[in-house]
């Protein structure tokens, strides 16, 4: 049981410095904008270094689309495990929320993981105009962690089940 | 059969060693199964057989 409890306060610990990073990096882009100063941001996107000054406010805002969208599905990930080890902690192993929540959080690493190949291509193919494809580990591990997060969800609904039945034996 | 034997459930149960809320499912047929020691200790306490407190009913 130490080990959840390890697993609990690591999570805990990450999602508040991802949430405090966000916002720093949200304060940061809104006083650029505020001051004028959009032009001077040169973000590291896929690796690459994009230079906002020759960029159009249209193309800027496209290079942020992908990023935004695969960050927000691994924060979202993040969430739905957070609330899950509050029910492993107590005990409650295979409860509906537990079942749910890494049936979700599966999907979203797959999302994470398609995403970034597809974004990653899309984004040098319109900002760099050359084809690009790359399949680096992490892109691996986390559509390895997805399909694993899923097929946990079903191995935990077939033991609610077989608990349920269990209870059910008198 | 619990009415011929002029026995209430709370002590039938407290014979054969469950809940009344297990007994109550057992009564209800909610159950999932039931254990050959609890059939075999009801059996016991009722001095019945298993014919007489199990009955097939179609859905």
């Amino acid at each position: 049981m130490r080990t959840i409890l390890i697993l609990k306060r690591l999570i805990t610990v990450f999602y508040y410095l991802i949430f405090i990073g966000l916002i720093a990096q949200l304060f940061r882009i809104i006083n650029q904008i505020i001051t004028g100063k959009i032009h001077d941001l040169k973000p590291k996107i896929f690796g690459e270094q994009l230079d906002y000054g020759t960029m159009s406010l249209f193309e800027i805002g496209l290079s942020g689309v992908v990023p935004v969208v695969l960050f927000y599905c691994f924060f979202q990930s993040l969430i739905y495990l957070k609330r899950s080890l509050k029910d492993l902690e107590s005990g409650n192993y295979f409860s509906a929320l537990v079942i749910t929540n890494f049936k979700k959080i599966g999907i979203l690493f797959l999302v994470c993981s398609l995403g970034e190949v597809i974004g990653k291509l899309l984004f040098f193919i319109v900002f760099k105009s050359k084809f690009h494809f790359e399949l680096d580990s992490s892109v691996v591990l986390f559509f390895i962690m997805g399909l694993f997060f899923m097929f946990l969800s079903e191995v935990f609904q077939k033991a609610r089940r077989l608990q349920q039945e269990n209870e059910l034996t008198i | 059969m619990l009415a011929k034997r002029e026995m209430k459930s709370k002590e039938l149960a407290e014979i054969i060693g469950i809940t009344t809320a297990n007994l109550s499912i057992l009564k209800s047929g909610k159950a999932k199964a039931v254990r050959f020691s609890t059939l075999e200790a009801i059996c016991k306490a009722l001095d019945c057989q298993p014919s007489d407190i199990l009955e097939y009913k179609e859905d």
